[in-house]
């Protein structure tokens, strides 16, 4: 089965530009999450400007906007929903198998992105980007200590370490909130840690 | 001495009481706190009489000796592939005397990375009894100040750290505020200033569901001392649960082994360890168990049957199948299957 492209960790300073296959995938997954994204209103006017334009009388732009404001906070969802949702079909088919950020692009001029992703893909509880990131588009995605299998999502297996996060393209934001749940949850002995202990110090203070 | 001792750490809670220091007695013997060699009774002094009349300590070289042959030594265990960044791997071209030569410096290698942390009681409490009392220091603070002696070159133990309480009482610090403020201070790596809540009961057991002890040991190695509560604490908690669960091939040739089988010997749990170790083909690592548990427990029936009967190799855990285990039927069974498999070996290999 083709699989995107990936460099290692050396070349990251590339772009890196999945198969066409890859790319139409997260144009669904795209259009498929959209109709749950909370947007911000200057998001949602920016769209219906670049789309039809749709003659609406004052009464229903009041209708509109009060809407708006009542669904305005993005759903709250708990860490419990979030370990159902992993296990559940739905995920199983949305992302095939695969880590949740593996055909994630992000969007930026030229061919070396800004060695920082964004600050963060949420302001004022809504959506303020027409590309969050791999954590943010999906609201069932919740980073908590206990969530154990969306963390491993982000640790490579093979060294133990976290991505980086030129690679997941995670916000700035999800990004310190997963280096804080990961150390916790290897606090707690959710299931994984490094064993390689290079050193062991054993006070020998006997004869 | 002056000149060290006149280095401020800079933290307005850390200043060193000049007086208090001078004034009391350096070493912290008289208080109570001493160094672990001397906790325990019996150290290594009989090592001249081959019988001894006591039981044998932790570190007396017979047991040792003993203790290092059953855990073995296995390079591909030892050495195993870590989940961890390492650099691809080297080639060389060798002839057999160099081959011989590095193979015999990875077993030296594997042999000081099976170093076995000391079995020691747990240490006595720091005596309470206040040092000095100022009640006109009272409701000046609002938590307690601890000075600690931070001047180079003085060992852990010995080194000086006092605490001032809200009511004015200075007393010495307890254990777990000595172990604290040393690790702020002179800091090891890979410990932790407060213990992660890996090392409670709840989430141990997640840990050891996934036949994760050998990592939870190496943990709590390197975040307590050996003679602290919590480090026993531990340490009998995954023994235990070894013991119930069957897992030790999880720890053979690894560091904690010695640790897990004095441990069985100690609280006379040594059967189903026999068997293990049987069923593995390995009769001579059975013997020695045997001898160890004659050793630690000299008044038992097995240990003078033994002695009186001078039996050798596997008639010993014979005997201590028919007189002192738990599960003598069951051991039994083993040596007679390990025998009957021996046996049947050497006729294919005559034959």
């Amino acid at each position: 089965m083709a699989a995107p492209m990936r460099f290692v960790a050396i070349q990251l300073s590339r772009r890196v530009y999945p198969l066409w296959q890859a790319v139409s995938h997260q144009r669904n997954l795209t259009t498929q999450l959209q109709a749950r994204w909370n947007t911000s209103s200057y998001l949602q006017q920016a769209r219906s400007l670049s789309r039809t334009s749709v003659v609406m009388c004052d009464a229903e732009e009041e209708n509109v906007e009060e809407g708006a404001s009542k669904e305005s906070e993005l759903p709250v969802v708990t860490w419990e929903e979030s370990v159902r949702y992993l296990q559940s079909s739905e995920f199983a088919e949305r992302y095939n198998g695969r880590e949740v950020w593996w055909d994630y692009v992000r969007n930026h001029k030229g061919s070396v992105p800004p060695q920082k992703t964004r600050k963060t893909c949420i302001r004022a509880r809504r959506i303020a980007t027409g590309n969050p990131c791999p954590i943010c588009r999906d609201q069932n995605l919740v980073v908590d200590y206990r969530n154990v299998e969306l963390l491993q999502h982000f640790i490579c297996p093979h060294t133990g370490e976290m991505h980086n996060v030129l690679r997941t393209g995670v916000c700035q934001k999800k990004h310190r909130l997963l280096i804080k749940e990961i150390e916790k949850a290897k606090d707690h002995g959710k299931g994984f840690f490094n064993t390689h202990i290079s050193r062991i110090y054993l006070c020998l203070a006997h004869v | 001495m002056a000149a060290s001792r006149a280095i401020l750490s800079g933290c307005r809670r850390c200043l060193r009481s000049w007086r208090d220091c001078r004034r009391l007695s350096p070493s912290l013997s008289s208080s109570g706190v001493r160094l672990c060699a001397s906790a325990s009774g019996e150290t290594g002094s009989d090592t001249s009489k081959p019988t001894l009349p006591s039981p044998p300590d932790f570190f007396h070289p017979a047991v040792q000796s003993i203790l290092v042959q059953i855990t073995g030594v296995d390079i591909e265990t030892v050495f195993h592939q870590v989940r961890a960044k390492v650099d691809p791997p080297t080639y060389r071209l060798m002839t057999e005397e160099q081959l011989k030569k590095a193979y015999d410096e990875t077993v030296q290698r594997a042999s000081k990375k099976l170093q076995m942390p000391p079995v020691l009681p747990e240490r006595a409490p720091i005596d309470p009894t206040p040092i000095a009392e100022n009640p006109e220091l009272e409701g000046l603070e609002t938590s307690n100040l601890v000075f600690t002696d931070i001047s180079q070159n003085i060992p852990d133990r010995e080194r000086f750290i006092v605490v001032r309480e809200l009511d004015g009482v200075l007393r010495r610090a307890t254990w777990e505020e000595r172990d604290r403020l040393l690790q702020v201070y002179f800091p090891k790596e890979g410990r932790r200033i407060r213990p992660p809540p890996l090392f409670q009961e709840d989430h141990m057991n997640i840990v050891l569901e996934a036949d994760r002890h050998v990592d939870l040991l190496d943990l709590c190695c390197i975040q307590f001392e050996p003679d602290s509560q919590d480090f026993i604490r531990i340490h009998r908690h995954v023994y235990e649960d070894v013991y119930h669960g069957k897992k030790y091939g999880l720890l053979r040739s690894t560091r904690h082994f010695g640790g897990l089988a004095w441990y069985l010997t100690q609280n006379s749990k040594v059967d189903d360890l026999l068997v293990d170790m049987l069923q593995v083909d390995l009769a001579d690592d059975a013997v020695q168990l045997v001898r160890l548990y004659c050793m630690l427990h000299p008044d038992s029936q097995s240990a003078t049957q033994i002695a009186q009967g001078n039996l050798q190799g596997l008639d010993t855990v014979k005997a201590f199948a028919k007189y002192d285990a738990v599960k003598g039927g069951v051991v039994e069974l083993a040596v007679q299957a390990y025998q009957a498999a021996q046996t049947g070996t050497e006729q294919a290999d005559t034959s």
